[in-house]
């Protein structure tokens, strides 16, 4: 019979333990495996977390959990070995130290080191990013398998529905099995896949700081995913180049307003009206060091351009006292790199900031593209109230009212509507 | 004292994500904690999925249990109560519930033996 729990034994557990390291033992069987033994490699994972599940609560939790899940899932991978179909035909594939009764054990132990674990979460992670895969698949893939997030939660984070998402796996897996060894890229190839790796871990960030679902768990958790991803990079020698410190820069600014942009009720505060006293400034002084160390070397990326926007921001004392001309000017650099309409729309609010709603608002409607847009009405509505023209501001308002798909900004819109008496 | 078992069928276990996962760890080690504090809990096992099942004189072996996942006894606890309702209103704070809509917990008493 098992140990009973005694309430001696009760010790708090890592809150993100299980999602972590599921990821983590993951990346590592899968390259142990190889990429086209993937779903044997998230089978041995859930195995993991069911036996954890089963015996925990009986047998109390581990003193080390985490060597615990480790140990678990090696031993399930040398079980699939000998026994599963796909275990089997894996070790066809695989070299003779695998296929010897006498070795297999010790083999697998030596190959699922935990030293290796950061390097495997790494390969895991550029081979998730292979060209191959189209944007939104690298990112459902990477948050399936790296960062433990079930289907509906994946849906969740990306407002999709559960069937879009798994077709996205589907696809992205099929591709995923064809890349073989995970290798993380060298040379030029590398320099291509850190772009897609950086936008993969930018898009995540975008997805928990911008989207304006009510479930406030699942947008923290992207942050912290992207946030931890890009360290990961940032931990190795031949990945951490400016670009991957300018990223770390940017969202740090962000983050660091995370709880200021929000009411108790989740209505967005805008940044002119945010408690600067709620901004954190840790996270503030982690982009500044960041955004320094990014400029050593020649390199200027977007994301460069971006993260110093985001400092003028973070650095001024107030909304009026901030830098708006260099912010004009750093969104006119921006704009060469990424000539996208959302940046012309930001650019223009700080053109009326820095010159004047007039200026402002002749800025804005050159943006003609963004004419079906919230944002872009919200912005216009925003210029032609400062220069007192309130019935074209609330046609504004309201049009931007009937475009926006999210309560937050409809709630922030009505406001507005409302200042204008 | 009386014994009574709980036997599990049911949950949600095969469809969580990993959070779900452990969260549902943590209510089920709270329950099971909060028994054994007042010391009423005195024994149980979860099961694995496999298992064979050995019929008739022939003692044919076949794998099992065949009944569909949620048919399944996902392991059991031994509990000490003062009566069958008792037990039944203790089981009724299993996580089980909260987690599946068709999970059930069998109540049993267990028969004393007069030796």
């Amino acid at each position: 019979m098992a140990e009973l729990p005694t309430t001696t034994n009760v010790r708090p557990l890592l809150e993100n333990l299980f999602r972590r390291e599921s990821g983590r033992l993951t990346a590592s069987l899968t390259r142990f495996f190889g990429s086209n033994h993937l779903e044997l490699a998230e089978d041995v994972v859930q195995d993991t977390l069911l036996k954890a599940m089963r015996e925990w609560p009986f047998k109390g939790i581990p003193d080390d959990p985490v060597a615990w899940l480790h140990r678990v899932a090696k031993n399930g991978a040398i079980d699939r070995l000998r026994r599963d179909a796909r275990g089997m035909e894996l070790l066809q594939e695989n070299a003779p130290m695998l296929r010897s009764e006498w070795t297999l054990a010790s083999t697998v132990h030596a190959e699922l080191s935990e030293g290796a674990i950061v390097d495997d979460q790494l390969r895991m992670f550029f081979a998730c990013c292979h060209p191959a895969l189209p944007a939104d698949q690298q990112v459902a893939l990477v948050l399936k398998t790296l960062c433990g997030f079930s289907v509906p939660e994946i849906a969740r984070a990306f407002l999709t529905n559960e069937e879009t998402v798994n077709k996205r796996l589907h696809r992205a897996r099929r591709a995923f099995r064809e890349l073989g060894k995970l290798e993380i890229p060298q040379g030029d190839a590398l320099n291509e896949r850190l772009e897609q790796v950086l936008s993969a871990i930018y898009l995540l960030f975008n997805e928990g700081y911008h989207s304006t679902t009510h479930i406030e768990l699942i947008r923290e958790e992207l942050i912290e995913e992207a946030l931890r991803l890009n360290h990961l990079l940032l931990g190795h020698r031949a990945l951490v180049r400016p670009q991957v410190h300018a990223l770390h820069a940017l969202m740090s600014y962000h983050a660091s307003r995370t709880d200021a942009r929000r009411d108790p009720d989740g209505t967005i505060i805008l940044l002119r009206d945010q408690d600067r006293s709620r901004w954190d400034r840790a996270m503030i002084e982690l982009g500044n060091e960041h955004l320094t160390l990014a400029s050593e070397g020649n390199t200027l990326t977007s994301y460069h351009l971006e993260a110093a926007i985001a400092s003028l921001y973070a650095n001024s004392t107030s909304y009026e006292q901030t830098g708006w001309a260099a912010i004009v000017q750093l969104y006119d650099s921006l704009l060469r790199f990424k000539p996208a309409p959302l940046i012309r729309v930001n650019r223009a609010i700080a053109i009326g900031l820095a010159s004047g709603a007039k200026e402002g608002l002749l800025a804005i409607e050159a943006v003609e593209e963004l004419r079906d847009h919230g944002l872009y009405h919200a912005a216009r509505g925003d210029m032609l109230a400062e220069l007192g023209r309130n019935a074209e501001a609330r046609d504004a308002y309201e049009k931007a009212m009937q475009l926006t798909k999210s309560e937050a900004e409809a709630e922030l819109l009505a406001g507005k509507l409302r200042a204008l008496g | 004292m009386s014994k009574y078992i709980f036997l599990f069928r049911g949950g949600r276990m095969q469809e969580m994500s990993p959070d779900e996962r452990q969260a549902s760890m943590m209510r089920w080690k709270t329950w099971m904690d909060g028994l054994a504090a007042n010391n009423q809990l005195m024994g149980g096992e979860p099961l694995d999925g496999n298992g064979k099942v050995v019929k008739g004189r022939a003692k044919s072996v076949t794998d099992g249990p065949f009944a569909e996942g949620k048919e399944i006894v996902g392991g059991y606890l031994i509990v000490d109560a003062g009566s069958l309702d008792a037990a039944t209103e203790l089981s009724k704070g299993c996580p089980i519930f909260g987690e599946d809509d068709h999970g059930t917990v069998e109540v049993r008493a267990v028969s004393e033996m007069n030796m």
